[in-house]
């Protein structure tokens, strides 16, 4: 598998090269400073074209989540929809890390951290406040 | 007065474009969502009052639905939106047509092209220009979220169901007997000779926990279709014509499939409240209700759209659970798709739900007729593409 996102377009790719700095990148109407993730051309809220990207505090909280199971029977992986504290359902969806499947639940606080995968950096996030 | 419900009842009001370009620096998204708010601004109607919404979707290279529209734009009262095929002319057509029909009253009608990298030599060079490598991304979303293997959102906004509001697994196995029950009466459907206890659903491998094969519809090959006339003409037919009461889609707000999936219920009950809205009914009326399952959690938002009893479903289903029939009867008479829905008939995406109560209606439902049904309500849809209808007998 190649290395990266399949497709970059003028809307996602600031977020797609913040990936490879590890820093995430959202886009942010600096206009009425909402957070606009997915990314897109304009603010939902005002219209404004005026899209920046700024990064927000990496601090989040489990809004759900998917158990995907290893068939190989080994500990099944959490992929996150995680909340940011910056926005009410401000979401990035993620791999959750430092937690088991059975210990899991919606609520837990998280922190932003950084993992490979295929040679690029990609964003998840660990259970628990400390980074 | 003419007769006619378009002639002279029908204006356009507003146009915009985006800019036109070989190299605009803009995704296709982004032109779409120009023309569109610029054809608004054009208008002077104001947002809140657009509530029809159609665009082209499957051309050559997939542009994007009117989902993302409406999520991007913020149209958050959408009761018709559509997606048609070229040429783009159709899109305003429909529209004119749906005004006309008064399925809305401030339609939005848009399409937008960008030259692909399969649809230019020059753009193979640009790897801005990249076409999508799912052929169906009509949110422009999915390479977001591949890292993590392409998510299903609608499991996702189960798991926060569960959360919010205490529902079980065992509240999708109500749904999922009772379709695979009344799929055991339909001769055609693909389950007819494969019942689903309680026990056997409740037995079953979870393969997106909690998640089973059996809350997904059966693939099968198969086609449907309907004939739509006037009432006035369908009186000249030999055959029983059934009438549509009303008819909506609904689009609001947040609907992107894979960042949120959690809003279903307030599209479903936009479109629920349109059709009571419409005909004054409401659901204690129905005599029979046809409600989406191409997976079983998106029946359950549905049915609390149409019990407007968001966060009770589980507790809903438990009364209307009947172990000894294995079947759901709701507010102590309502059946829920007695052909077996997608989940026991076989999955044509939900036009079998509307077939069946065109049977029921007509009283051609064979052993499983019911005793002179008037009303029937059918669902379809995952979000943020959804369509429903009221129909009765004549």
């Amino acid at each position: 598998m190649e290395a990266g996102p399949s497709r970059i377009d003028y809307d996602t790719r600031a977020y797609f090269a913040g990936l490879s700095e590890r820093r995430l990148n959202l886009a942010r109407c600096q206009a009425c400073r909402h957070w606009v993730h997915p990314p897109r051309a304009c603010c939902p809220e005002c219209w404004s074209d005026d899209i920046g990207h700024e990064q927000p505090s990496g601090k989040g909280v489990l809004f759900s989540y998917l158990l995907q199971l290893d068939k190989a029977g080994g500990e099944p992986s959490i992929v996150g929809w995680v909340e940011l504290i910056e926005q009410e359902r401000l979401i990035v969806v993620a791999p959750i890390l430092g937690v088991s499947a059975d210990k899991i639940a919606v609520g837990a606080e998280l922190t932003l951290c950084w993992i490979e995968q295929n040679g690029a950096a990609v964003p998840a996030f660990r259970a628990g406040d400390a980074s | 007065m003419s007769a006619d419900p378009v002639r002279k009842k029908v204006a356009i009001v507003g146009i915009g474009s985006s800019v036109m370009s070989r190299d605009s620096g803009r995704t296709v998204g982004a032109l779409a969502l120009d023309a569109v708010r610029n054809a608004i601004r054009d208008s002077g109607v104001p947002r809140e009052a657009i509530n029809g919404l159609s665009g082209i979707y499957s051309t050559d290279i997939p542009t994007v639905w009117p989902g993302y529209v409406a999520e991007s734009l913020g149209l958050n009262n959408i009761v018709w939106s559509n997606c048609s095929t070229p040429p783009s002319a159709n899109t305003a057509v429909e529209g004119i047509f749906a005004v006309a029909a008064g399925a809305c009253e401030y339609a939005v009608c848009f399409h937008a092209k960008y030259r692909w990298d399969v649809t230019s030599g020059a753009a193979r060079k640009d790897p801005m220009r990249k076409s999508p490598r799912t052929s169906f991304d009509p949110a422009l979303t999915a390479p977001l979220v591949e890292s993590v293997g392409v998510p299903n959102g609608m499991f996702a906004a189960f798991r926060r169901h569960m959360h919010q509001y205490g529902t079980k697994r065992e509240h999708l196995g109500m749904i999922v007997v009772n379709n695979r029950t009344w799929g055991l009466e339909n001769e055609n459907a693909v389950f007819r000779d494969v019942p689903v206890t309680m026990d056997d659903y409740m037995a079953a491998t979870q393969i997106s926990p909690p998640l089973s094969a059996l809350d997904m519809d059966m693939p099968i090959d198969a086609g449907m279709a309907v004939v739509i006339t006037t009432a006035e003409r369908a009186a000249d037919l030999p055959g029983k014509a059934v009438l549509v009461e009303a008819a909506a889609n609904g689009l609001t707000g947040k609907s992107d499939f894979f960042f949120q999936a959690f809003d279903s219920f307030d599209a479903y009950s936009a479109l629920i409240n349109r059709l009571y809205a419409k005909t004054g009914y409401s659901a204690k009326d129905m005599d029979l209700i046809n409600v989406y399952d191409g997976f079983s959690t998106l029946s359950l938002e549905w049915l609390e759209a149409i019990f407007n009893a968001r966060g009770e479903m589980g507790g809903m289903l438990e009364d209307a659970w009947d172990p000894k029939t294995q079947k759901l009867k709701f507010l102590n008479r309502i059946p829920m798709s007695t052909h077996g829905g997608n989940l026991g008939e076989g999955r044509v995406q939900g036009l079998g739900h509307v077939l069946e109560a065109v049977r029921q209606l007509r009283g051609d439902a064979g052993k499983r007729q019911l005793k002179q049904p008037k009303l029937a309500l059918v669902t379809n849809g995952n979000n943020p593409v959804n369509a429903g209808m009221i129909l009765s007998a004549v």
